[in-house]
């Protein structure tokens, strides 16, 4: 009987040992899982850092920097869904070769409005506060702190099978997809989206100019 | 010197306005967007619809909107540029001091739109800022924890429901509505600190506040106006979008 109690009294003790390591290896791996698994907040913190690193360099040089910086954002942004946000289901009745120009002439649109503001650059830095998430689409808030103010930023951002990517960003609030589907809704409605695709290459040809 | 007359037109002017602008509507309708196409990205942000603004007067707007522009560039930005000599610490304290002035009446605005705690927050950052932060020139309020968050009367008439009316670019005062033109002009008449100044002070102050406003702003009306296939619109739609963000937050 000694045996036998003996015999229980190791059997349950090298049972729960074993049930004890095993939800430790199951938390760590499931906790190492929720750790890779990329978040929103995770995708805009890397790019924003690796962004801001470039700016903090104490040889920043905006000119020489500028295509570095360019191909980070580039590789942030979603701009097949940034394109057809700002167009809208319209976007169906284009054909391949004038959706690939739009998005094409969207993000060099983008990059000389916004990019052009990194020149300006001196100790502004980043504060991330707030991530959400629903299904496949996400945002974070974040804020441009200045010497004299915050400045609202919200990155909004699609899941792909490759991870997140921004499709849209609100400046104090004014959406960047919005205010470009405004300003191009008009044309678009009168000229279509050749008119359109002319008028967004003159423009460009004149900021080069 | 504003008389009490004066304060009483004006707030007739405003519930005249509020009347005028009834309830409406700024948000777009949203039309059914459903697609089974896979590949297309239906982007349809149900919680925060695409906010539009009526522009009757978009002719008058367009010249308003040109003349302001030009106002901008030959006159407003070199002193602004000149303005630049003084160190940028120094006319972030110039730009305190006016933003300081300001509080009281946004304190107002925000209580009359029964947001009390932002109220009181405002008028604390104003007791506070105009005595440890010297007049207003240093900002010890936002280290404390309380941050900068102007309410303004066109904020208030939003949270009565009042719509923008419609949209309106006004010379020398820039993008606005019917209601928050209005909103403005009773916010600068009625705030307290400008109480016992000539309307030529008050419009001098606001002159100047502005120039420094500018002159820390690094180029960004240039670079959205030069890069806009049609600026109007460009900042139309910002600007829509901007007012509205504050009225909801």
């Amino acid at each position: 009987m000694p045996r036998l109690s003996l015999f229980v009294h190791r059997y349950t003790r090298n049972l729960l040992l074993t049930l004890g390591l095993l939800l430790q290896l199951l938390g760590t791996a499931s906790f190492s899982q929720a750790a890779d698994e990329p978040t929103p907040l995770a995708a805009v913190k890397v790019e924003v850092d690796k962004v801001l690193g470039i700016l903090r360099k104490p040889d920043y040089n905006f000119d020489r920097d500028k295509s570095a910086i360019s191909a980070e954002i580039r590789r942030a942004f979603d701009d097949v869904a940034m394109a057809q946000s700002v167009i809208g289901l319209e976007w169906k009745n284009f054909n391949p070769t004038q959706q690939t120009e739009f998005k094409d002439l969207l993000l060099q649109t983008v990059e000389n409005t916004y990019i052009g503001r990194l020149k300006a650059y001196t100790n502004e830095s980043v504060q991330f506060r707030k991530e959400e998430v629903k299904g496949t689409i996400g945002s974070v808030e974040t804020f441009i702190v200045t010497s004299t103010k915050e400045i609202p930023v919200k990155y909004k951002l699609r899941k792909r099978s490759d991870g997140w990517f921004i499709y849209d960003v609100d400046i104090e609030n004014a959406s960047m997809v919005n205010t470009y589907r405004d300003m191009y809704r008009p044309t678009l409605g009168k000229e279509g989206i050749d008119g359109l695709l002319k008028q967004m290459k003159a423009k460009l040809a004149e900021l080069k100019g | 010197m504003l008389r009490a007359t004066t304060l009483r037109r004006l707030l007739t002017l405003t519930l005249l306005v509020a009347g005028l602008c009834g309830t409406v509507a700024s948000r777009a309708a949203q039309d059914g967007k459903d697609t089974k196409d896979e590949e297309f990205f239906d982007y349809d942000d149900k919680e925060a619809p695409a906010v539009t603004i009526a522009d009757p007067l978009e002719s008058f707007n367009r010249a308003s909107f040109a003349f302001n522009d030009q106002l901008y560039r030959i006159v407003l930005k070199p002193v602004a540029r000149g303005l630049r000599i003084l160190p940028e610490p120094v006319r972030t304290s110039f730009s305190n001091f006016f933003s300081n002035l300001g509080a009281p009446i946004s304190a107002i605005s925000a209580l009359l739109a029964g947001e009390p705690v932002n109220a009181a927050s405002e008028l604390g950052r104003f007791l506070l800022n105009s005595t440890a932060g010297l007049l207003g020139f240093f900002d010890p309020a936002t280290e404390v924890g309380l941050v900068k968050d102007e309410e303004d009367l066109g904020q208030t008439m939003a949270s009565y429901g009042i719509g923008h009316g419609f949209y309106l670019v006004v010379p020398f005062y820039g993008s606005s509505s019917l209601r928050d033109f209005t909103g403005g002009l009773a916010t600068s008449a009625l705030n307290p600190v400008f109480r016992n100044l000539e309307t030529g002070e008050v419009i001098g102050i606001t002159a100047i506040s502005t120039e420094v406003t500018i002159s820390l702003d690094k180029d960004t009306y240039e670079a959205f106006y030069e890069s806009a296939i049609d600026p109007y619109l460009f900042f139309r739609s910002a600007w829509v979008q901007n007012r509205e963000g504050k009225i909801n937050q």
